[in-house]
């Protein structure tokens, strides 16, 4: 993507470099959680059957990317190459045909249980209320830009597709659909 | 300059038959480079439609081993929609009557897409 449509995105939904200092200072933290965090990622995937059949057979290396991914995110850098590599993430998906619907619905479950589990290591004093607030705004900034970045590259890749199928160029394509 | 050349030989065509009502050059992204069109069309809607059924018309030709396309052909109960490949970047369409001769309305068209192709 355009890198100023990514710097617009940030700067309407806020995600500053505060943000990321504020995800950085608890990455230990954040790092210690992913296993967990991934195992029931996974866990709510498997438990239902159209998510599960993408998933059977496959479980452990999705888990070892799935932890791998989660730590970058946790650990940074916040940068053009990681913001580069969520659009390659999308594109992956696209071409193993996972439904765009299951990103988001996955993305979205991701969001509370990161925010859960950060409210549980408050509670039990391993962060203050002022790390919490800071560190759980910021990933869901961040969550947000990749779940962006992953739906362009679906609704880029998508148009590809058409455009092979149909010999249209992308930008006729374009221009049928602002015809609407 | 070129725009003017364009809409001349537009001019030109439309004059050859009585038979032919509209005519327009459109690029294979779909915009509209010179045209000769009644008010009441959008421009943006025929360039658009007229390359994408003409992509898809040589997409098709090729799929089902028809060879490289010559031209889509449309027929209405109000006339014909002829689209015909004027070099490798540009689309003609022409509007015909209903009971137009489409042989000689054929030759007038492949003769102003080549005279076409020289200019862009
Ligand atoms: C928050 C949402 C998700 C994230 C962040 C994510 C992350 C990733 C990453 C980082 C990769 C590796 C990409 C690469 O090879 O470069 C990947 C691949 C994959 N993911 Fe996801 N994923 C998500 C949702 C899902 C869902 C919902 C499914 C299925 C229901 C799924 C199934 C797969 C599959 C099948 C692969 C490809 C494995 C392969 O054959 O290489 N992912 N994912």
């Amino acid at each position: 993507m355009n890198p100023s449509n990514i710097s617009l995105f940030q700067h309407v939904n806020g995600f500053s470099p505060a943000d990321s200092a504020a995800v950085l200072a608890v990455s230990s933290i954040l790092v210690s959680m992913a296993p967990q965090l991934t195992d029931k990622f996974y866990d709510q995937l498997l438990s239902h059957p159209e998510t599960r059949q993408h998933i059977d057979g496959r479980l452990d290396m999705l888990k070892g990317t799935h932890i791998q991914w989660m730590s970058q995110l946790f650990t940074g850098p916040h940068d053009e190459a990681f913001f580069a590599r969520q659009e390659v993430i999308g594109v992956v998906h696209v071409k193993v045909k996972i439904p765009p619907l299951f990103v988001s619905s996955s993305m979205s479950f991701l969001r509370h249980e990161v925010v859960s589990m950060l409210h549980t290591k408050t509670e039990i004093g391993e962060l203050s209320h002022e790390q919490f607030e800071a560190a759980s705004a910021a990933i869901l900034r961040l969550l947000d830009i990749c779940q962006m970045l992953i739906d362009t590259a679906y609704e880029t890749e998508r148009l590809r597709l058409l455009s092979e199928a149909t010999g249209m160029k992308v930008a006729l394509i374009e221009n049928l659909i602002a015809l609407s | 300059m070129r725009a003017d050349m364009l809409t001349s030989i537009l001019s030109e065509l439309n004059g050859s038959s009585a038979d032919i009502e509209a005519s327009a050059i459109v690029s294979t992204d779909g915009l509209m480079m010179a045209a000769l069109l009644p008010s009441s069309m959008d421009e943006d809607r025929v360039g658009a439609m007229s390359a994408a059924l003409l992509s898809l018309g040589d997409r098709t030709a090729k799929e089902l081993a028809r060879g490289g396309l010559e031209q889509v052909l449309i027929k209405g109960d109000k006339g014909y929609i002829l689209m015909t490949h004027a070099g490798e970047d540009a689309v003609l369409t022409v509007l015909a009557k209903p009971q137009a001769k489409l042989g000689l309305i054929f030759l007038d068209v492949k003769r102003a897409a080549e005279s076409i192709s020289k200019v862009i």
